[in-house]
């Protein structure tokens, strides 16, 4: 399309460089579809230099952005992935020569990059880390911890996302920080990682991120000293001295044929200080307006600085980079900037941009496009946005000079109700009947996409839902709640889960809707159980949703109260009340009709039963859940059904084993293995395969028995289980 | 815990008070009273005594801050009631008995005293001092040098304030003056919280952001 256009405006690729700034050889390279997502910056560029206009410069423009798009989502999926990068990095050699002695040294101690905003300790690490790669092959990780944000990455979402990248499943993911630093800690062990955690707020935040001994480092970014970490090596970053500033400044410049010489750069250089984040915001801004010279650009940062001088020395330069970045833009993405800083969550995307900005979806898109290319926000993974720190405050400071308190009420209005909409019609997508999902709302076809979008956006709609919670927005703040609870079960282990079913119980209690305000008691009880909390605390939380389902007349209600109760009891030991509320459960669910609920009462019965050494009910129980499974006409999902199944049959193989039936045992548990591994459920396989290799072992087939052994420890050492794996290992040779 | 508003810089050898500008301002702007001390540097007593003169004129408690030689003045009096941490920039920690003649095996290109004064070779002092400042400031710094007692050199330590005060260590690792390896011994075994600038031994003008943060630091 771009040589068509070339060809069309009789220019060589040498004349079109010389038109638009951009390198020939930046230019063969889209031609060739070498470079599929241009920058916007150069694609605008061009397509003045080409004289396109009206449909054919529309085309183009959103050619490219397209292409920008489908190399973000073309990335391997990897979590907590090592961003790019930059092209251009200048300098800082001796930095870099200290952290690659300090990762490749003999002790394990992590390494601290620290200073003040905007001297780019990120891009640094980021760099370093590249450069390293070769170090450690067993993977390099990054994660961003948000330490100056006003909430801070907690340690266990942090631990749960580095867990991830490292293989495990959510259902593999135990609950408390302990238990999962421990598990990070016995997978890093023997691996040759190298893990960047970048921004950190403080030493409680990185202290369980932090490998233990051996062969795994960490290299640490931040604007605190950390001094409570022992064994750590701390680097201070300074300002880039002159001459290497001046050559950032060069180098962002190159492609517009800035000469290189010019003294005005150096001048520009001193004036932003040497940080790095304001000499890329002043290049950029350089770069973008062709008609305007270093020097010109010096002399009104001079005046600006004179102006602000009082302001801090740091603080001062980069302000006045970013204002005058600022000020050169259209109104229209100046309202988008400024507003996107009332946005609750750490990143957004175009779609909440256009609700904050009050702009049409394209007119977000081009205005995200063009804070882009100046440096005042940073493009991410998958269409998303952030700012930098000190571009936030001063896209604040920006708000609260140009808008009246009314108007920002407003943004947070539209901001917050969005927010809540758009996360209860996702929520919906779990539910049996999607009751709430918005037609009104775009953007999510599918069960999928609901669930990227509740986790890409868990910050930004817990920030709406506490915000509507603090303005007593009941309804809203109950009718999320209430979506959520089918998805907390996909979502295990999310921290803000108590938070939000709180805040939902309090709505319902303020609207005086008991059976809701039970549902939500129902939620919390089981968030604990899932979690493996505090177990009287679940009960608490059943006894409070029993009194109000009662009252309130919600059959549902009671039995799930029963439910979860039964699941508190068993963990407690307290086995046979345990039964006898399970049992009432399973007769509500079924009488109502409810029979996926009354599924997980009969194996949750079965576990008792086994817990209580009543094996022959343990039995019944299970096929009694195996026959429910096996009925097309159950009315349960193909998929929970599937999931179900191969647990049961592990089940009845486990209690057929315990009965001494051990043929009968070892062929239901074979068959279960199969079943287990095709639905992933590798917790309960793991389990079933040390049980099935001990019974081999009993009827005197120690070779299979060993085999068997093998595979557990394997699967054993997939989700985690380090203990185990040992001891399975240690009965297979 | 009462707030810390008050920070005391003692400076090294061969150079004065001022080299601590850039320091002083950033510390200035954030709301701390800074005092420097002049050392006269003919003998470690005299300089213990104009500093805890200052320290006597606080009102609260203070970080002692010392560059250089001005560690072993800090390791000294830094016990003082009004100090509450410590903070070394390049600077000697000598342990008891210790002085700066006994810690550095190869002296740095001393010229041979002169009445009991020593100055550094000025064609060197660039090099060794001050490598990463600009040519003409190195100058003249190497031209306007403060003489160094030799008195003030071999002057002990009978029990460092280390022992008795938390302290911070900035280790500048292009130093030529103390070698790093030197720097890291002396933190480490004070059990300071070490951090680590790229610069030369004067790193507290070329680098004062980090030297001030850090000072900041400790007075939290």
């Amino acid at each position: 399309m771009l040589r068509r256009h070339r060809r069309a405006a009789r220019l060589t690729l040498e004349q079109l460089a010389e038109a638009s700034g951009v390198s020939a050889r930046t230019l063969s390279d889209m031609e060739r579809g070498r470079s599929k997502g241009p920058q916007h910056r150069t694609v605008t560029a061009l397509a003045d230099a080409l004289r396109l206009a009206g449909a054919e410069r529309e085309q183009l423009i959103e050619l490219a952005r397209e292409g920008r798009l489908r190399d973000h989502w073309a990335r391997p999926t990897g979590l907590c992935e090592l961003p790019r990068p930059v092209d251009d990095f200048t300098g800082r050699s001796a930095e870099l020569a200290w952290a690659a002695e300090v990762m490749r040294a003999g002790e394990a101690g992590p390494g601290l990059i620290t200073g003040s905003a905007g001297l780019g300790k990120s891009t640094l690490a980021i760099r370093a880390a590249h450069t390293l790669r070769p170090d450690f092959p067993d993977g390099v990780f990054f994660l961003d911890l948000f330490g100056m944000s006003a909430e801070p990455l907690p340690s266990d979402e942090a631990l749960g996302m580095l867990l991830r990248a490292l293989g495990l499943t959510d259902q593999q993911l135990p609950g408390g920080v302990g238990e999962r630093a421990s598990l990070y800690r016995s997978l890093l062990r023997e691996r040759r990682v190298l893990v960047v955690l970048d921004n950190a707020a403080s030493e409680e935040q990185v202290r369980p991120l932090l490998p233990g001994g051996g062969t795994a480092r960490a290299l640490v970014t931040g604007r605190r000293l950390l001094a409570g970490l022992e064994g750590v090596r701390r680097l201070s970053l300074g300002p880039l001295p002159p001459m290497e500033a001046t050559q950032l400044l060069t180098g962002i410049l190159k492609d517009r044929g800035t000469p290189d010489a010019d003294p005005a750069l150096w001048d520009l250089a001193q004036l932003c200080g040497g940080l790095p984040l304001a000499l890329r915001i002043a290049g950029n801004r350089l770069a973008s307006r062709p008609g305007w010279n270093a020097a010109d650009f010096a002399a009104r940062l001079t005046d600006e600085e004179r102006r602000l001088d009082q302001l801090s020395a740091g603080d001062l330069k980069i302000a006045t980079a970013f204002g005058l970045s600022y000020d050169q833009l259209a109104e229209d993405t100046r309202r988008v900037f400024r507003r996107l800083s009332l946005v609750p969550g750490r990143d957004f995307d175009a779609a909440l941009s256009s609700v904050a900005g009050g702009t049409s979806i394209a007119g977000a898109w081009d205005a995200l496009d063009e804070l882009v290319d100046l440096g005042l926000l940073q493009d991410g993974a998958s269409g998303r946005y952030r700012f930098h720190d000190l571009v936030l405050l001063f896209a604040r400071e920006r708000l609260r000079a140009e808008e009246p308190a009314a108007d920002r009420d407003a943004v947070v209005d539209a901001v917050t109700s969005w927010l809540l909409r758009m996360a209860t019609s996702a929520g919906s997508w779990f539910e049996p009947i999607h009751s709430h999902r918005d037609p009104e709302l775009t953007g999510l076809s599918t069960q999928e996409e609901a669930d990227r979008w509740l986790r890409a956006n868990v910050d930004n709609w817990l920030g709406a839902l506490r915000q509507a919670a603090d303005r007593g927005g009941h309804a809203a703040v109950l009718l999320l709640g209430m979506s959520m609870i089918r998805f907390a079960d996909r979502w295990m282990h999310a921290g803000h889960w108590p938070d939000v079913f709180t805040l939902g119980a309090k709505a319902a209690a303020a609207l005086g809707d008991l059976p809701r305000q039970a549902a939500h008691l129902n939620a919390l009880a089981a968030d604990q159980l899932v979690s493996g909390g505090d177990m009287e605390a679940a009960l608490r939380y059943t006894a409070q949703a029993m009194d109000l389902a009662v009252r309130g007349g919600s059959s549902e209600e009671i039995a799930s109260a029963h439910h979860f109760a039964a699941g508190a009891l068993r963990r407690l030991g307290r086995l046979d009340e345990a039964i006898e509320a399970q049992s009432r459960a399973a007769e509500i669910f079924k009488a109502d009709g409810d029979v996926e609920a009354y599924s997980h009462c009969l194996g949750s019965l079965g576990t008792c039963y086994r817990d209580a050494g009543q094996y022959p009910q343990a039995l019944e129980h299970y096929l009694a859940l195996w026959d429910l499974v096996n009925d097309d006409a159950s009315g349960l999902l193909p998929n929970a059904a599937a999931f179900t199944r191969s647990i049961a049959l592990a089940r009845i193989g486990e209690c057929l084993g315990l009965l001494g039936r051990r043929s009968e045992a070892i062929a239901r548990l074979t068959e279960a293995i199969v079943l287990l591994e095709e639905a992933q459920v590798l917790a309960v396989m793991a389990g079933a395969l040390q049980t099935l290799a001990s019974l081999l072992a009993e009827e005197g087939r120690a070779g299979e028995s060993r085999q068997t052994y093998a595979r557990a420890a394997e699967v054993f050492e997939a989700i985690g289980d380090s203990d185990a794996s040992d001891r399975c290992r240690d009965l297979a040779s | 815990m009462t707030t810390i508003r008050d920070i005391v810089l003692v400076h090294g050898a061969f150079v004065d008070g001022s080299g601590w500008r850039g320091v002083h301002e950033e510390l200035t702007w954030h709301g701390l009273r800074v005092h420097v001390v002049q050392n006269r540097a003919l003998s470690l007593e005299g300089d213990a005594a104009a500093a805890r003169r200052v320290l006597d004129g606080l009102d609260g408690p203070a970080v002692l801050v010392g560059h250089s030689y001005g560690g072993v003045v800090v390791s000294m009096i830094g016990a003082h009631p009004n100090v509450a941490s410590l903070v070394y920039v390049a600077a000697f920690a000598p342990d008891r008995g210790e002085s700066v003649g006994s810690l550095i095996a190869t002296l740095p290109p001393v010229l041979p005293p002169v009445d009991g004064m020593l100055l550094l070779d000025r064609e060197k002092f660039a090099g060794w001092f001050a490598a990463d400042l600009p040519d003409r400031l190195a100058a003249f710094m190497a031209d306007s040098q403060v003489p160094w007692g030799v008195d003030a050199l071999r002057g002990p330590v009978a029990e460092p304030a280390w022992r008795h005060r938390p302290s911070w260590y900035l280790l500048a690792t292009q130093d030529r003056m103390i070698p790093p390896p030197t720097q890291r011994m002396m933190a480490e075994r004070a059990g300071s919280t070490v951090v680590e600038v790229i610069g030369s031994h004067a790193v507290h003008i070329s680098q004062p952001a980090a030297v001030a943060d850090l000072i900041r630091q400790a007075a939290l």
